[in-house]
């Protein structure tokens, strides 16, 4: 009588709880400009941010040449320490990443490096302020500012190093001090959108050895994701294991599960509910809390600035009306003035500048939670169903933070099949799977794991350029 | 050219069919009502508490001495009579679904009452297709009161009960992943 998209129909607008697939989301009450539009990043992306890009099937390295060993790569320890792991010897090693940003698309694929047209500006969308309306520059190719650069290609097809092509794609960051290695790391996630989606792996941070999770995954996939990501619940050891991706040539994705000021963090207290506005006030015993929360924060960000390594910052995560969280259990309003203090007081008050802001939406994403994308690089979603890839999901998110905005799939338990992604159900610009998901057998198959790890979509830590 | 012959057999059948639908009808609504007598609904809890005693052993302050049954076993109707079957599947739905739509407007900011009326729901409509909805409510409702210990037992006894429900999964990844207490070294 009542089917399960009944029931996630019913759920999706009280609850906060909407099932992420396509044919439930598509009921939820979920701003969607466009939904009958397929989403066209890659279209997007062509003129505005990046001026040439290689086409999906460009976007990995061949196979061919894989024949050197690949090299052993650094790993840490529960420690934190730096160690080395040797990888599965009958893995093929890794080839420059033929995208546009390290320079080898056009010699890896043999063809000519192209010059973009276009201007520096990013489409003239960053900066504006509109929540849920997509601006008339995000659906228009060939609006104002068209991005690009001159230099991406590359001569010689070798990569695997930053080049021009990252120090300057015409995308501006949220932060205008933000660090040379965020801003390439910012190139680099607009260069990659809509061709191929970064793969990245959550770690157990609670456990003797939070360095299980992506061990395990290299293992059995003979790769490393490209993206560890950690959290600042957990800080022992999360700052110095951090460090040691980005140094091995991984990215760093960090979260933070607050405590609802003035309480102490602890996953049970994220949980809990504050007085927002009295957190936001100061002088309040909650603003001295949250503030002191924000310092701590500051603190261990400010040791991976000062090691030169750029942080994709996911904090306040699963954002949504009614959320499991202190921070989205207020109206929206209250939430942009949270997301805007928490930016402003690690931008300008404590100098943290070495950051990729990542808005985290949950599977319900709402317009009126969006603080705009003067405040936002990237803007994403995250999605627990079983039937990935989540298309109405990553069209609904889209709907609010606009087609240039690159989306990030930012906590999954199930890994997509880039084979379904690509080119236009839901290109999204990474997938970090949560916690300990990788090996639940509920969620995913072996099998299942080293498909997408060996998708020609799917852009693993050896690919990575260098953002340094 | 007329057709005498016929005409007799003709206003006979007039006669008997009327009687024959007659005697038909009484007989079907016998039977009906028999089958409705069979078919009433049976409260949930008392179906449950009969088919699954074990269930009910929850210390939860909230959802204490509550029976709940797997929703596979889900107390329905017993009837071989379908259109009564539906009738009955149509009343209860409906109140559930009206039950439901008062809970998910009430748990946000009113947690403590929707855990009280999660309570009666649960004794009027026991494990019936929202009932693991009801659930995620309850727990919800706990942790936004912050009873933490208790959400988190009735986070494993949904889990019990409904293990591939994505409202058990919802809870299962909120309330049993990560560790409850601090840190090694607390943040803040």
């Amino acid at each position: 009588m009542f089917s399960n998209s009944a029931r996630y129909f019913a759920s999706a607008t009280l609850l906060g709880f909407a099932a992420c697939s396509s044919e439930d989301t598509r009921d939820a009450d979920t701003p969607v400009s466009s939904a009958s539009e397929p989403p066209s990043p890659a279209a997007s992306m062509s003129t505005e941010a990046t001026g040439t890009l290689p086409t999906p099937a460009a976007a990995k390295p061949s196979s061919t040449g894989a024949t050197t060993p690949q090299a052993p790569v650094p790993s840490v320890t529960p420690q934190g320490s730096l160690t080395h792991s040797t990888p599965n010897p009958t893995t093929p090693p890794p080839a420059p990443i033929s995208n546009p940003s390290n320079g080898g698309a056009a010699g890896s694929d043999g063809a000519p490096a192209q010059t973009a047209t276009g201007g520096s500006a990013n489409g003239g969308s960053r900066g504006t302020s509109t929540p849920a309306q997509p601006s008339a520059s995000d659906s228009t190719p060939s609006g104002a500012g068209t991005g690009g650069n001159a230099s991406r290609g590359g001569s010689d097809g070798g990569g695997g190093t930053a080049g021009g092509g990252l120090d300057d794609c015409g995308v501006e960051p949220v932060n205008p001090n933000t660090t040379a290695e965020a801003r390439r790391l910012l190139c680099y996630l607009y260069s990659v959108y809509g061709k191929g989606v970064i793969s990245g792996q959550q770690e157990t941070s609670w456990i003797a050895n939070p360095a299980d999770d992506v061990d395990w995954i290299m293992q059995q996939t003979g790769k490393f994701p490209a993206i560890l990501g950690g959290d600042y619940l957990y800080p022992d050891g999360t700052t110095d294991r951090a460090k040691a991706w980005w140094e091995a040539g991984g990215i760093t994705m960090v979260r933070y599960h607050m405590g609802a000021p003035p309480q102490s963090d602890t996953y049970d207290n994220s949980k809990s509910s504050s007085n927002i506005d009295a957190v936001l006030q100061a002088g309040t015993q909650e603003n001295t809390s949250f503030n002191s929360k924000l310092d701590y924060v500051a603190g261990e960000l400010q040791k991976l600035q000062d090691a030169n390594v750029a942080v994709l910052w996911a904090p306040f995560h699963e954002v949504q009306a009614n959320g499991w969280f202190w921070w989205a259990k207020g109206s929206g309003a209250q939430f942009i003035d949270l997301w805007k203090y928490m930016f402003d007081y690690l931008t300008t008050d404590k100098g943290i500048n070495n950051l990729v802001w990542l808005f985290p939406y949950s599977n319900n994403p709402a317009g009126d939670y969006f603080p705009g994308k003067e405040y936002v690089d990237i803007a994403g979603a995250d999605c627990y169903d079983k039937n990935p890839p989540f298309e109405s999901l990553f069209q609904s998110t889209q709907g609010i933070v606009g087609k240039t905005v690159p989306i990030p799939l930012h906590e999954t338990g199930v890994i997509p099949d880039p084979e379904t992604m690509f080119p236009n159900a839901a290109p999204w610009l990474l997938f970090s799977v949560w916690a300990g998901y990788e090996k639940d057998t509920s969620q995913n198959s072996v099998e299942g794991i080293k498909a997408a790890y060996a998708s020609q979509y799917t852009i693993t830590r050896d690919e990575l350029p260098s953002f340094k | 050219m007329n057709e005498p012959s016929t005409g007799a057999p003709r206003r006979g059948l007039l006669l008997i069919v009327p009687l024959v639908g007659l005697v038909l009808a009484i007989g079907f609504g016998l039977f009906t009502a028999r089958s409705n007598e069979r078919s009433a609904p049976v409260p949930a809890t008392e179906s449950a508490t009969r088919r699954e005693p074990a269930k009910v052993a929850s210390t939860s302050n909230a959802l204490r001495d509550l029976p709940i049954e797997p929703r596979s076993d889900a107390a329905e109707p017993q009837t071989s009579n379908p259109s009564s079957l539906a009738a009955v599947r149509v009343t209860r739905t409906d109140d559930e679904e009206r039950a439901m739509e008062e809970l998910r407007a009430l748990w946000p900011k009113q947690p403590e009452r929707a855990l009280a009326v999660a309570e009666q729901d649960r004794r009027r409509f026991g494990a019936s297709a929202f009932a693991a909805e009801r659930e995620w409510i309850v727990v919800r409702s706990l942790t936004n009161l912050d009873r933490f210990d208790e959400a988190r037992e009735e986070a494993r006894r949904m889990l019990e009960l409904y293990p591939n429900d994505s409202f058990s999964a919802d809870v299962k990844r909120h309330v049993l992943i990560h560790p409850p207490g601090p840190p090694t070294t607390p943040s803040r």
